[in-house]
């Protein structure tokens, strides 16, 4: 009799599937490993460092490894200081290291660098002999939670003592010293970050000899200096030993105001198979043939590669070139991209007007430069731009002066008696009519990044008041997802007339930093406290009564349309129809006293006030100025959240 | 051809093949056996967290199939949600639990991240306090490995 086949059904299968499942199903996806490790890499670096370790033994185990020690030093800081740092650094997995410009004497002939190569030596030796070295972690890479959580920690060296994993030196640094000093101790590293303002050299075969585990590698040559890079990239003893290719585990690369041989850089990429972020940024051109760039020749190297990159630029110095010689800077690659970047120099106003007519998907854009710029650019281009890009997320020009009359929707500051009494220290010269800017407002409403500067119409200063409520107004009202927003170089009131608390509307803003150009700005202590960490019936008393005292300001202000709709009478906020009509209406405040009136009044009238619960880092400063009184003020209301004003800094 | 599946609590559900198969566990038990009309029983899925599973299988049918992130782009790591997903997951704590294992349960990728997004957004800005009342988490630190803890990480706010 032939063996009858018996085919399972559905629901065998299923039977035994179940069979080897526990046969309780667990009450909480935080009772399953994998799953709570899915959510903790939704988590940034500070809630990890500042919340979840904290929660319960389970948490603190699967995350102590991922948390980054950061450890900072500027050359400017004390001795005593000093002395802290270095008694902090063999436990530092993240290293930032600023110099100052010290005249004859350089960051590496100096007795703190000689004292931190010796520290990472002996900090690295002594983890050699203790710990086997430990695969790195990326910090974001699936792959990370592989391993137990309970063996990892019986083979960890921390708390004490851990490997450094990402280093960062800014400033008057020499390049091939400094390397080759501390190299040899950094075969943990993951990341390697330098910006540096002098002419010097890397040896990149000694930086992927010596760092085989980069994920992150970045070379930037600030203002006058350039870096160069000779050949051979790759380690000889890779280029010729072992039959199987060399692969570096690569996924950001950005090179900076660089002499580079394009046929070494074809070569590392084509070792790098997981690169997704390709910057090569100002490339500077030397009379050798080796140092010429084909553009068309990289492109198309790439584009064989099949590299899976997101994010890519490709400039370099338009210095004597012909107008067709000028690259068209987004085309390339521009169906795989999701970001894009600009040299400043090279965005002439066809390049802007092309910006504005290629299909709007972009969520990220950068413009780079290493000047200041006014110029064309803001004229018609990025407004425009901005007009009509809905899907924008993240906007990074730091270097650019956008003119304020754009955010203007209204002309408030073109009212020449409107709130003249608060125009105190202010240059104010009406532009000429004919060359009036026609606000507008911006479509990017989702918009979580925004690094900008801002002047008025050629005349920097836009320290009246009114500028400020403009500025913050329409920000909070046009942005309100905003979640990292730096505004550099403005001469901005800080003071209540000038509406900064404007900005605690902005609910998810993780960071802000505002640099203030100008060292006459007036303000009371009294008029930050709004932005107090802690709500303490102290704080919303003032808050009470500021805003009482701030309504005699508004009856001397003009009144917004009678068109809008007061808060009371508002339906719900569900209508979509509904939402954009009170968004129209609060625009007509921008500018206006009532503005401020209104946000006090919002903040007092909640009990236990919190600015900004999201926030993670705050620097309000005068970017001119060392004098700190106005960021010690913000220090003081923001306790544990002050971002040391670093960049400022090593600029002077 | 529409495919049944069988709540824990025996409810019947008919769906479209292709929305079924959004869950992977799903499309591999109909691989491995072909065509078939028995029902699919899901022994740990109630009638009420497959109904929402299958709400949101509906709405994404068409989907691109989700390759796996071989990029390790920090940024694809962000919180950010569509919208019909956002309030799709707008519901109370259980439920949310509930999609999340059912989603596990199932294996249907972009629903598991959604929700592990949502609880990640939860615990954003919440103190550890905040974060063990929000989830019912027992402290088990002793004082001392509390004080140690924060000690390790307090240097941090004092860069």
């Amino acid at each position: 009799m032939p063996f009858a086949m018996k085919f399972p059904s559905l629901k065998d299968i299923s039977s035994s599937k179940q069979r080897n499942r526990p046969l309780q199903k667990p009450r909480s996806p935080l009772d399953v490993t994998e799953i709570l490790q899915h959510i903790f890499s939704y988590l940034d670096e500070y809630n990890m460092r500042m919340s979840v370790v904290h929660v319960c033994r389970k948490w603190y185990y699967m995350n102590q490894h991922i948390v980054m020690q950061e450890l900072v030093w500027h050359t400017t800081s004390t001795s005593e200081d000093f002395v802290k740092f270095l008694v902090k650094l063999p436990s530092a997995s993240r290293l930032r290291w600023f110099s100052q410009f010290r005249g004859a004497t350089r960051n590496e002939d100096t007795p703190q660098w000689e004292q931190l190569v010796s520290a990472t030596e002996r900090n690295c030796k002594e983890l050699q002999q203790n710990t086997p070295l430990q695969e790195p972690r990326t910090g974001n890479n699936s792959g990370r939670w592989k391993s137990n959580a309970k063996s990892r920690n019986t083979r960890t060296p921390r708390p004490g003592r851990t490997f450094l994993r990402e280093l960062e030196l800014n400033g008057y640094i020499q390049l091939s010293k400094a390397l080759a000093d501390l190299l040899p101790f950094l075969g943990s590293l993951t990341s390697l970050i330098i910006s540096t303002y002098f002419e010097t050299s890397v040896f990149m075969d000694q930086v992927l000899r010596q760092c085989p585990h980069l994920l992150t590698l970045r070379f930037s040559s600030l203002q006058k200096g350039d870096i160069r890079m000779p050949s051979p990239w790759i380690p000889n003893e890779l280029q010729h030993g072992p039959q199987k290719p060399t692969i570096f585990p690569l996924r950001s690369l950005s090179l900076q105001s660089a002499f580079v041989r394009q046929s070494d850089l074809e070569e590392l990429l084509s070792m790098t198979p997981r690169l997704y972020e390709l910057k090569l940024i100002n490339l500077l051109r030397g009379h050798a043939s080796n140092l010429q760039y084909n553009r068309s020749r990289l492109i198309e190297h790439i584009e064989t590669l099949n590299l899976p990159l997101t994010s890519f630029h490709l400039s370099y110095d338009v210095w004597g070139l012909m107008h067709d010689e000028v690259q068209e800077p987004f085309m390339p690659l521009k169906d795989q991209l999701l970001e894009w970047s600009f040299w400043g120099q090279e965005l002439k106003p066809r390049i802007c007007r092309d910006l504005c007519s290629h299909p709007n998907y972009i969520t990220s854009l950068e413009i780079l430069s290493n000047q200041w710029t006014y110029g064309s650019i803001t004229k018609d281009g990025l407004h425009n731009f901005l007009c009509a890009s809905p899907h924008l997320l993240h906007l990074k020009v730091p270097q650019l002066f956008f003119p304020l009359q754009r955010l203007d929707l209204h002309y408030v500051d073109d009212v020449p008696l409107i709130d003249h009494r608060l125009r105190f220290n202010f240059r104010y010269s009406p532009p000429p009519r004919n060359l009036c800017i026609e606000p507008g407002v911006w479509a990017c409403r989702r918009l979580k990044t925004l690094h900008m500067g801002f002047h008025r119409h050629g005349d920097v200063s836009i320290g009246a008041p009114v500028h400020g409520r403009i500025l913050f107004g329409y920000l909070s009202k046009v942005c309100p997802d905003l979640q990292d927003l730096q505004i550099r170089m403005s001469d901005i009131d800080v003071s209540l007339q000038g509406g900064l608390c404007l900005l605690s509307r902005l609910y998810s803003l993780q960071t802000l930093v505002i640099a203030i150009s100008a060292t006459h700005q007036k303000y009371k202590k009294s008029d930050l406290e709004w932005m107090a960490d802690l709500p303490t019936p102290g704080p919303r008393q003032r808050l009470r009564t500021l805003s009482w005292l701030e309504k005699k300001v508004v009856k001397s202000a003009r009144k917004p349309e009678d068109t809008i709709t007061s808060r009371s009478e508002s339906p719900s906020t569900t209508s979509k129809e509904h939402a954009e009509e009170q968004f129209e209406a609060d625009l007509k405040r921008l500018g206006l006293m009532e503005d401020v009136d209104r946000v006090l009044e919002d903040m007092a009238a909640v009990r236990d006030f919190r600015c900004w619960p999201l926030l993670q880092g705050i620097s309000v400063y005068r970017e001119l100025d060392y004098g700190g009184e106005l960021e010690m003020d913000v220090a003081r209301l923001r306790p544990g959240k002050t971002i040391h004003r670093l960049k400022s800094r090593h600029l002077v | 051809m529409p495919v049944i599946l069988v709540s824990s609590d025996a409810q019947e559900f008919k769906v479209d093949k292709e929305v079924a198969e959004r869950s992977i566990l799903i499309k591999n038990m109909l691989e491995d056996v072909g065509e078939s009309d028995s029902p699919i029983p899901l022994p740990n899925v109630t009638a009420a967290v497959l109904t929402k599973v299958i709400e949101y299988c509906e709405h994404h049918r068409n989907d691109p199939v989700q390759v796996p992130d071989e990029t390790d782009d920090p940024r694809k790591r962000s919180n950010d949600i569509e919208e019909w997903d956002m309030k799709f997951m707008q519901v109370d704590q259980e439920m949310l639990f509930e999609i999340i294992l059912a989603a596990n349960y199932l294996d249907i990728k972009p629903l598991l991240d959604v929700g592990c997004k949502t609880v990640a957004n939860i615990i954003k800005g919440k103190t550890p306090e905040e974060i063990r009342k929000a989830f019912n988490i027992v402290n088990d630190f002793t004082p001392e490995e509390e004080a140690q803890i924060k000690k390790e990480n307090e240097w941090a706010e004092d860069r």
